[in-house]
């Protein structure tokens, strides 16, 4: 990252943290769009509707560093929950010299999360200006310590849910806490038993990825 | 919310909080680390209770846009499955582990605690200080991330729910085997709810999603603390669990 880069991503750390915690509801309800409100969490936007994801190092294998199954769940989800219910053509692409998403899986110890997201400094590309932000190179990352210690991940609903949550995040997806009348959630619930995005979610992404 | 309610919740929340020790008998010990006599402390109050919004602003530089594990559902939850539950100072931040190989490495920030009370459990008795490992994972821009850090630490106190790391799940197995160095820190018990700083019309949660809102007819950690309204309130629910 040059150093005017950094520059600027550390002032728009510092401005918005000092603007969140004058307005700490300014975001309340936007289910889509960039954020940049810490130096540890920007969530960005794909640079365009094809969503090329590579997978890192033995990711998805059966080894106790990885989370066994997870290859599966992020190919399914890919198709299923995105090429299938929008109009973003997600895919596996271990040949792309410029991958939109790199998933990795590591034990990573007893951190609270399953599965996190972000733009990594490492990046291949960066545009636009919040709320439309995007990043190319993105990097998700599934904690291995939730299928082994904490075995929650052993579970296939939840090693979907997580694999839909974190590719929503990669294409500008916020956390969506509606619940629907007949008790549905979202993938990008924070709760873990959804793989499929709503109608809302399926409206944005098409909005910004015609 | 209003205090009526508030009140209503904190009160259930006790009550089921002694219904559900009765009946399991204060709970699974399993993975609990070895207690200590608690520490005493002055009383909650004084300046608990003064708004701290720039502080909110250091914690939410935290934030991490993740898959959590389900937040506690409500105070006497948060309570029961914390080890610690206490009000502090930062007293400084550091790096402290790096894990992960090649690309996947993913880092760690730790925040380093001077208690001012323990409101319910005690601390790991192999421990000198309360260390709170954050998520920092682009281990790259350590050094400017800390040296942000540093250069607007805390003034306040702030209200922690800490998890010992070296605390096994229930759903472990028995031969399961976990990173020694672990045992070394603590997390909060869910960023959502976990920590507590005062604001100017409210307590905020600075790590919890600006429209969190859990579903309905679910309680919730966080929604209970922000319900306490003022951080002397929080601090007198917990003791009160």
């Amino acid at each position: 990252m040059s150093q005017v880069k950094k520059a600027m991503a550390f002032l728009c750390t510092l401005l918005l943290s000092g603007v969140l915690a004058i307005v700490p509801n300014s975001s309340a309800g936007a289910i889509f769009g960039s954020i940049c409100e810490s130096a540890t969490e920007c969530i960005s936007l794909g640079n365009n509707k094809y969503h090329s994801v590579q997978t890192d190092g033995s990711f998805g294998s059966n080894n106790t560093y990885d989370v066994p199954n997870m290859w599966y769940a992020v190919r399914d989800r890919l198709q299923y929950s995105f090429t299938d219910q929008t109009n973003v053509q997600a895919y596996f692409d271990q040949s792309d010299p410029y991958p939109d998403v790199r998933v990795a899986d590591y034990d990573w110890g007893n951190t609270n999360w399953l599965g996190a997201t972000y733009c990594p400094s490492n990046n291949t590309g960066t545009g636009g200006n919040h709320p439309d932000r995007w990043c190319r190179g993105q990097l998700i990352k599934f904690n291995a310590y939730y299928y082994w210690v904490n075995t929650v991940m052993q579970d296939w609903t939840v090693r979907h849910h997580v694999a839909c949550h974190e590719l929503g995040h990669t294409l500008g997806l916020r956390h969506n806490y509606y619940v629907g009348a007949d008790g549905t959630i979202s993938c990008m619930h924070t709760l873990l038993d959804a793989r499929l995005l709503r109608s809302g979610e399926i409206g944005e992404l098409n909005a910004h990825y015609p | 919310m209003n205090p009526t309610s508030t009140n209503r919740v904190i009160a259930a929340a006790a009550t089921a909080s002694l219904l559900l020790c009765g009946v399991a008998a204060c709970g699974d010990e399993r993975g609990a680390p070895p207690p200590v006599a608690p520490a005493a402390g002055p009383s909650a109050g004084g300046d608990l209770d003064a708004p701290r919004p720039s502080d909110a602003a250091f914690f939410r530089r935290f934030h991490l846009m993740a898959s959590w594990l389900p937040e506690p559902e409500g105070l006497a939850a948060g309570v029961r499955e914390s080890t610690l539950v206490l009000t502090a100072r930062v007293t400084g931040v550091r790096e402290t582990r790096v894990l992960g190989t090649g690309n996947d490495t993913h880092g760690f920030v730790g925040v380093t605690l001077e208690p001012v009370e323990i409101l319910h459990g005690s601390k790991v008795q192999d421990l000198d200080e309360i260390t709170v490992e954050f998520d920092n994972p682009d281990p790259s821009d350590t050094p400017a991330f800390l040296a942000g850090l540093r250069a607007s630490l805390p003034e306040g106190q702030a209200l922690w729910f800490l998890l010992w790391k070296g605390t096994l799940p229930p759903t472990a197995k028995k031969d399961v085997r976990i990173n020694p160095d672990e045992k070394a820190y603590y997390r909060l018990i869910h960023p959502f709810g976990g920590l507590a700083v005062q604001g100017p019309s409210g307590i905020i949660t600075p790590l919890a999603d600006a429209d969190h809102s859990p579903p309905p007819g679910r309680a919730s950690l966080a929604r209970d603390v922000q319900g306490a309204s003022k951080l002397s309130n929080l601090a007198k629910a917990v003791k009160a669990q």
